[in-house]
C-alpha cells in the first residue's frame, strides 16, 4: 500500500488508509475514492502524502474492513437496547461492506 | 463557570465582527418586496462576481438534477424561483465564513456539509417546502461549536478534554464546562444575523426536539440528518458517540428505514467533498 505525495495522486485511486489529523481524528475514511475535488480539498487542508490502494485486489483488504467496522461499533456504543439505532447500525455496516465490493469495479 | 449573560453578550459581540455581506442583505430585502423583477435581482447578484460564481456552482452541484449546466443567474431564477436563489445566495456567503472559522475544528466542515446534504435529501423525500433552506439549516447546525472555540478558547479546550476522558457527547461536556450548549450559542448568533425563526429553531433545537414547538418538522429533519451523517462517519463533529434518535422526531417525519437506507447511501466522503467547495 504505497504512500504517494498528493501531487502524484490520480483521480480514481482509493485511499488505503484514512487521512487523519495530527491528533488522530479521521478526516476522510479509508476506501474513499480520490476524486479531483477531494484531492483539491486535501491539498487546501495541507495534506502532503496519502496512502493509496495499489490495485483492485488489494483494495479488498480484510483488515481495513475490520477497522472500519470497529469504528462503527464504537459510534453505536450505548445504544444496544434501542432497536432503531441497532437497525441503523446494520444499514451502515451493510453499506460499508457494499462499498468495499465496488472498490474492485 | 461563566455567567450565562456574559457568554451571551460575548457571542452577540461576534456578530459585529463576522457579518453576512451587505450584498446578501440587499438581495434578501429585494426578494422580500416581491415587486422587483428577476432580472433586477440577478443584476444585483452579478455585481459580486465571486458570489455569483458560488451560487451557480451550488445550483449545478447535484441537488436539482438539471441535465444542462445553468450558466447565468437569470436562468437559475427562471428555473428555481427567486426564493430558492435567495437562499442559495445566503448559503454561498455563509460557506465562506463558516469555512474560515472551521479551520479551528478539524472535520466539522465535512460533518456540516454531510448534514446539509442529508437534510436536503430528507426534505426532498418528504416533499417539504424550501428544501434549500432546510439544507442550509443542516449546514449551520453546529456553527455554535465554532463560536465557542473561537470566543472561549479555555473552556473549549476543557470541553475537548472532558469529551476525550469520558467519551461523552459534546453537549454534555458543554453543559458542565460552559453552562450552555453549542445549539443555544448558534441560536444567539443567527438571531444577530437576522435569520428568520424557521431557520433558527431547527438549529437551536436539533438536540432538544419537541413535537409541539414551532417548526418541529424542520427540526426533526436536522436532528435526523445529524445522526445519519455521524452514523456514516462523515467528518468529525467533536465527539465519537451517536446521540440517540428522538422517537417523537421519527414519528413526526413518518419515514421508514428504507428511506433511511437510501439517504445513507448518498452520504459518502466522496460526495461531500467538492459539493460546496
Amino acid at each position: 500500500m504505497p504512500k504517494l505525495p498528493l501531487a502524484r495522486v490520480q483521480p480514481g485511486q482509493r485511499l488505503s488508509r484514512p487521512v487523519k489529523t495530527a491528533a488522530g481524528v479521521v478526516m476522510v475514511q479509508a476506501g474513499t475514492e480520490l476524486t479531483a475535488a477531494l484531492i483539491e480539498r486535501l491539498r487546501t487542508m495541507g495534506v502532503e502524502v496519502v496512502a493509496v490502494a495499489s490495485g483492485g485486489s488489494s483494495a479488498r483488504n480484510e483488515g481495513l474492513l475490520a477497522d472500519q467496522a470497529a469504528d462503527v461499533e464504537a459510534r453505536f456504543a450505548g445504544h444496544e437496547q434501542d432497536p432503531w439505532m441497532m437497525r441503523l447500525k446494520a444499514i451502515v455496516l451493510r453499506q460499508l461492506a457494499g462499498a468495499d465490493d465496488t472498490a474492485d469495479a | 463557570m461563566l455567567d450565562k449573560a456574559v457568554v451571551r453578550s460575548r457571542v452577540e459581540g461576534i456578530s459585529k465582527v463576522v457579518t453576512i455581506p451587505a450584498v446578501v442583505n440587499r438581495i434578501v430585502a429585494m426578494v422580500a418586496t416581491g415587486t422587483v423583477s428577476a432580472g433586477e435581482v440577478a443584476d444585483e447578484i452579478g455585481k459580486d462576481q465571486v458570489l455569483a460564481a458560488k451560487v451557480l456552482k451550488l445550483v449545478n452541484s447535484g441537488f436539482y438534477g438539471f441535465r444542462q449546466p445553468i450558466t447565468t443567474i437569470t436562468h437559475a431564477m427562471v428555473l428555481l424561483g427567486r426564493d430558492v436563489v435567495r437562499t442559495l445566495v445566503m448559503t454561498a456567503s455563509v460557506i465562506d465564513i463558516v469555512d474560515r472559522m472551521n479551520q479551528l475544528l478539524e472535520g466539522l466542515w465535512e460533518h456540516s456539509v454531510g448534514t446539509a446534504r442529508a437534510a436536503g435529501t430528507l426534505a426532498q423525500r418528504l416533499k417539504m417546502h424550501d428544501v434549500e433552506e432546510i439544507a442550509l439549516c443542516g449546514l449551520l447546525h453546529d456553527i455554535g461549536k465554532v463560536i465557542v472555540a473561537q470566543t472561549f478558547p479555555t473552556e473549549h479546550a476543557r470541553i475537548r478534554q472532558v469529551v476525550a476522558e469520558r467519551n461523552c457527547l459534546q453537549i454534555e461536556a458543554e453543559a458542565e464546562v460552559l453552562g450552555v450548549s453549542h445549539a443555544e450559542v448558534g441560536m444567539w448568533l443567527l438571531k444577530k444575523w437576522s435569520l428568520p425563526p424557521n431557520m433558527i429553531y431547527p438549529i437551536a433545537y436539533h438536540h432538544a426536539f419537541h413535537p409541539r414547538r414551532d417548526f418541529a418538522d424542520r427540526t426533526a429533519v436536522v436532528h435526523l440528518a445529524d445522526i445519519l451523517c455521524r452514523a456514516k462517519g462523515i467528518g468529525y463533529p467533536g465527539d465519537r458517540r451517536l446521540p440517540r434518535l428522538d422517537p417523537e422526531a421519527w414519528q413526526l417525519l413518518g419515514l421508514d428505514l428504507a428511506d433511511v437506507e437510501e439517504v445513507c447511501s448518498y452520504l459518502t466522503d466522496e460526495s461531500v467533498a467538492g459539493v460546496l467547495d
